[in-house]
């Protein structure tokens, strides 16, 4: 919870005060709105725009709200606007040789764009909410954000704020401005879609109860040195 | 793992590229709305497409998305420089490469790699930024 002076400040049009409210959460707003949008460019014209929608709107915030909540609230609302406005950045791409092989599928997800992990390395390390069922790693990984993509915005964005950060279903219910029945729904459909468009049996899955985590917990004991390499590697 | 492909890259070695590879490996490049997939699409793939785009290549290693991850730099010889080419992000599956995504040039200055190296300094091109 914010310190009330700081509001107060920060309310009556303190830049710096502004800044400060805003600073703990803004780096992990970032990835937020990359998993949302799928594209680091788009997610940092998101993340402009939420802090611009924040400033604008802190006189109505009422502290009801956590001032992360209603960051995120914010967040996830700008990102669901850019994509019903489809105000994506154009994408242009080279041609391919004539002489290339015939692909075997459509990539759907044209305006994929990689993440940093430095970026990742350097956020706060809070715990999500118990409610969490992606690790964290895996939360950024290239087939988790390609298959969020598929899922219809609305979809996406619940299983984010429930899966992978941990809000309540609640929380969630009151960041999108819906029902806590219709959040279960889509919830509920959006975890199923996600385990059909998994990839490949070795590609990271939403954390499941169950058989699913025992049989990642053994694929990570049988590759102890890769993993080392992986995980040291981030250091 | 984003060593030794990088060397067989490096060395056009189909062989030794593909025997890093899954059976059912995935090659995407985004924004081309296309997948190969299969070792015999993925040799197929460097020799008429990776190959031919990137004649010459040099690489750094990098992470990308909780992946490894290489920096590709391909020969400008006019100029006498290296210049970024694209990224490579590596889907490991166990000791195999299940996934290699290859994304636009313009990405890498995301990752605080330049986009070109000088060509003088090749002795350093494989350090991690």
């Amino acid at each position: 919870m914010a310190d009330q002076a700081l509001l107060d400040r920060a309310r009556s049009g303190d830049e710096a005060a502004f800044a400060e409210l805003v600073k703990p959460h803004r780096r992990e707003l970032h990835p937020h709105c990359y998993r949302l949008l799928g594209s680091f460019d788009d997610a940092d014209d998101a993340l402009q725009e939420t802090l611009l929608a924040a400033r604008r709107g802190l006189p109505a915030f009422q502290a009801r709200a956590s001032v992360r909540t209603w960051l995120y609230r914010i967040a996830t609302n700008t990102c669901l606007n850019l994509v019903r406005k489809a105000a994506r950045r154009p994408q242009t791409t080279e041609p391919l040789p004539a002489t290339a092989p015939v692909p075997a599928g459509s990539n759907e997800v044209t305006w994929l764009q990689p993440y940093p992990d430095k970026l990742l390395d350097d956020l706060p390390d809070d715990d999500p909410g118990p409610e969490a069922r992606v690790e964290r790693n895996e939360a950024v990984s290239l087939a988790f954000v390609t298959a969020l993509q598929l899922l219809s915005p609305r979809a996406r964005a619940v299983l984010i704020l429930r899966d992978v950060l941990g809000f309540t279903v609640r929380e969630v219910a009151g960041i999108l401005g819906s029902t806590e029945e219709a959040v279960a729904m889509t919830l509920s459909r959006a975890r199923a879609t996600l385990r059909g468009h998994t990839p490949s049996p070795g590609a990271p899955v939403p954390r499941l109860p169950g058989p699913e985590r025992a049989r990642r917990t053994e694929w990570r004991a049988a590759w102890p040195r890769l993993w080392a390499r992986m995980t040291s590697m981030r250091s | 793992m984003a060593r030794r492909l990088a060397a067989a890259l490096g060395a056009h070695d189909v062989d030794a590229v593909v025997s890093l590879l899954a059976e059912d490996i995935r090659i995407a490049m985004p924004p081309f709305p296309a997948i190969w997939q299969g070792r015999e699409r993925a040799a197929r793939f460097l020799t008429e497409v990776a190959f031919r785009l990137v004649p010459e290549a040099r690489f750094a290693e990098t992470r990308a998305n909780n992946q490894p991850a290489l920096a590709v730099y391909t020969r400008d010889q006019a100029a006498g420089i290296w210049r970024g080419s694209g990224l490579l992000v590596i889907t490991l599956r166990g000791d195999q490469i299940a996934g290699l995504t290859r994304f636009e040039s313009h990405t890498l200055r995301r990752f605080g790699l330049p986009r070109m190296l000088p060509g003088s300094s090749l002795g350093e091109w494989a350090a991690r930024p």
